[in-house]
């Protein structure tokens, strides 16, 4: 979005699912214990899923 | 977070926030617990959900106890679980940020100055990349500048006239000037002045300026940020305007930019449940 050039960084780095095709499917624990998988964190129009590094550094 | 400020804008679209890390549920809680987090935060303690999506960062040793993280990045899915869009940061590139998202994804607008500043010769507008920021974060910083017609102005580069320049200093956060990039300056149009026989670069109807900020960290955070989490950076666009048959005075335009920033958690987990090294 922003500099020209930057883009070129991008081949270094795996990102995934492209658009259009499925992600697969997970079932994790939340903070709460309980286990979630997609069809229990959707909401109507679907879900903003962040993979962030760690809460813990 | 961030992203807990954005998840109701998200939920007034239909769509819910999740977020994954190879975090422990431990550490989780503690994390929803200090910073509020409402939303669902999932433990993929052995990375299993981020090696199936293929975001494992391989870059790291395999010793390290930060092996196991993805690269970072976000994915908007539908009903049926389909990637629609997809946010990944590049390093060097500036973070992502949710309200990047929000702008990117619904066309919300990015936040602009209250104060548009209009000069003789052009009207400017000021806009940030996001509104909310963090210690660290990188965001950008734009000047739209809208010249009134048959006016133009200097490129960087002219000899003999007063190029445009555009500078971020002091202003009431007094940041040291190492915090904003150099300006990416647009390429210029040569215009010939058959008068003079001169030919100079210059910019004319309108011109988009970017340069990237990175919100300070620490006691640096603190001293730019007023009580109510606010930080104004100021500085001044100059310019040198012309038309077919005058030039006009250099002028000096001060620009501003508001931000809200969002209170840096220094505070790490508790000691018992980090995770230890080689792990």
């Amino acid at each position: 979005m922003l500099l020209a050039g930057m883009t070129l960084l991008a081949a270094s780095i795996a990102t995934g699912p492209e658009p259009g095709s499925r992600i697969p499917a997970f079932s994790l624990p939340d903070q709460t214990g309980q286990t979630r998988d997609f069809a229990s964190l959707k909401g109507p129009k679907g879900l903003v899923l962040v993979f962030f590094r760690s809460a813990d550094w | 977070m961030e992203l807990q400020v954005h998840s109701a804008e998200f939920r007034k679209r239909g769509l819910n926030v999740a977020a994954i890390s190879y975090d422990s549920v431990a550490v989780l809680r503690d994390f929803a617990r200090r910073r509020n987090i409402s939303f669902p935060l999932l433990s993929d303690d052995q990375s299993r959900v981020i090696r199936a999506f293929g975001i494992l960062n391989e870059s790291i040793e395999k010793t390290s106890s930060v092996f196991g993280v993805p690269y970072p990045g976000t994915y908007v899915l539908n009903q049926a679980g389909a990637v629609t869009a997809k946010y990944f940061e590049v390093e060097y590139e500036e973070r992502v940020t949710a309200s990047d998202i929000l702008a990117r994804q619904f066309g919300a607008q990015p936040a602009a100055s209250p104060s548009g500043a209009t000069g003789k010769h052009l009207s400017i507008t000021e806009s940030s990349s996001a509104r909310m920021a963090i210690g660290g974060q990188k965001l950008a910083l734009i000047l739209t500048i809208e010249m009134q017609p048959g006016i133009h102005v200097y490129a960087p580069g002219v000899q003999g006239y007063k190029p445009v320049s555009w500078e971020m200093s002091a202003g009431q956060a007094k940041l040291p000037t190492r915090f904003f990039t150099a300006v990416a300056w647009p390429k210029a149009r040569m215009l010939h002045l058959k008068a003079i026989g001169e030919t100079v670069p210059v910019y004319e109807k309108s011109l988009r300026l970017v340069r990237e900020f990175t919100v300070p960290s620490n006691q640096l955070l603190r001293e730019a940020t007023g009580p109510d989490g606010r930080m104004t950076l100021e500085g001044v666009f100059r310019y040198q305007a012309c038309d077919a048959t005058t030039c006009y005075n250099p002028e000096t335009i001060p620009v501003r930019f508001e931000l809200q920033v969002l209170r840096h958690d220094t505070e790490r987990v508790p000691e018992a449940l980090r995770r230890k090294t080689g792990g």
